[in-house]
């Protein structure tokens, strides 16, 4: 049974949409999948806004987003001018290392289309340091949208 | 004997690497789509019947580990080999090699799957495609 404060509204996400256009198909008339790996960037780098992360000042000008690992799953066509909605949440935050999972549905009829999955990490470029998460970062920014990987529908 | 593999060559541009040094990921899938084209195209005689028939190849699954940087010039070569080869489906492993540093800059995986566009049933992997696939199956 739920818990008695339990509700839907509380299962945050970030979100981010767009359409699918005329560079992104193929000639079957569907996005190409390296489109999805463009997209998810997409909306990482929406979620990863640099004035929100806490690093430090001096760092500002050299610290570079990393994925370590990437997987995308593809459930069925993205077409043109389907209007798609990303929805991204945040697991396995660690000190140095997060995950963002991506749910990828058609915006008419939430159609699933894509499961995504990437391991982020920091690096200052000039030192070749992988620097700690900001604290505002994980509060702000990665907890509210936080899940827990094993207790989800999908698997990612 | 060594495992028998296809190989391809990219060379590393201004826009494909990131001020640390790493391929940018949308740079790796998109060698992994060419990889993969260049593949077929130079191994399957029948490529373009294929490209024509009812037949259609989809990714189900793609993932990357990166592993190391490059730079401006430098010469990546993709080693293609085939995995897991299924009634439906089978797998390409493919490992970006920067020559310069002799380093596996990013392994990747592309998993597809055929369907019939008459029937949108699942179909069985062309004959002549796996004729050619069993002989790059990757090493266990």
């Amino acid at each position: 049974m739920a818990p008695a404060d339990f509700s839907a509204a509380k299962q945050k996400e970030f979100t981010y949409s767009l359409v699918v256009t005329q560079g992104d198909i193929t000639p079957y008339g569907s996005a190409s999948f390296v489109n999805y790996v463009r997209w998810y960037n997409i909306a990482r780098d929406a979620l990863l806004q640099w004035r929100a992360l806490g690093f430090d000042e001096s760092l500002k000008n050299s610290v570079e987003t990393e994925v370590s690992f990437c997987n995308i799953q593809y459930k069925r066509e993205a077409m043109l001018q389907d209007e798609i909605i990303i929805k991204v949440n945040s697991s396995e935050i660690k000190d140095n290392e997060f995950t963002l999972l991506f749910t990828l549905i058609e915006k008419g009829n939430a159609l699933l289309i894509s499961l995504g999955k990437q391991k982020i990490e920091f690096r200052n470029f000039k030192s070749g340091e992988i620097l700690a998460l900001p604290q505002p970062l994980i509060k702000d920014v990665l907890k509210p949208i936080e899940v827990d990987e094993k207790n989800l529908l999908f698997k990612y | 004997m060594g495992m028998k593999t296809f190989n391809t060559e990219f060379e590393v541009y201004f826009e494909d690497i990131s001020p640390a040094g790493k391929i940018h990921l949308e740079k790796i899938v998109e060698w992994m789509s060419v990889a993969r084209e260049k593949y077929f195209k130079a191994t399957c005689p029948e490529y373009l019947k294929f490209v024509e028939s009812p037949l259609k190849m989809f990714t189900t699954n793609i993932s990357v580990i990166m592993l190391d940087s490059a730079r401006w010039a430098d010469k990546i070569t993709a080693v293609l080999a085939a995995a897991n080869i299924k009634k439906i489906s089978f797998e390409m492993h493919i490992d970006f090699r920067n020559e310069r540093t002799n380093k596996i800059i990013a392994k990747t995986m592309q998993k597809v799957a055929f369907v019939d566009m008459n029937t949108k049933d699942f179909a069985a992997v062309p004959k002549d495609m796996k004729g050619v696939i069993v002989n790059y199956i990757k090493e266990a």
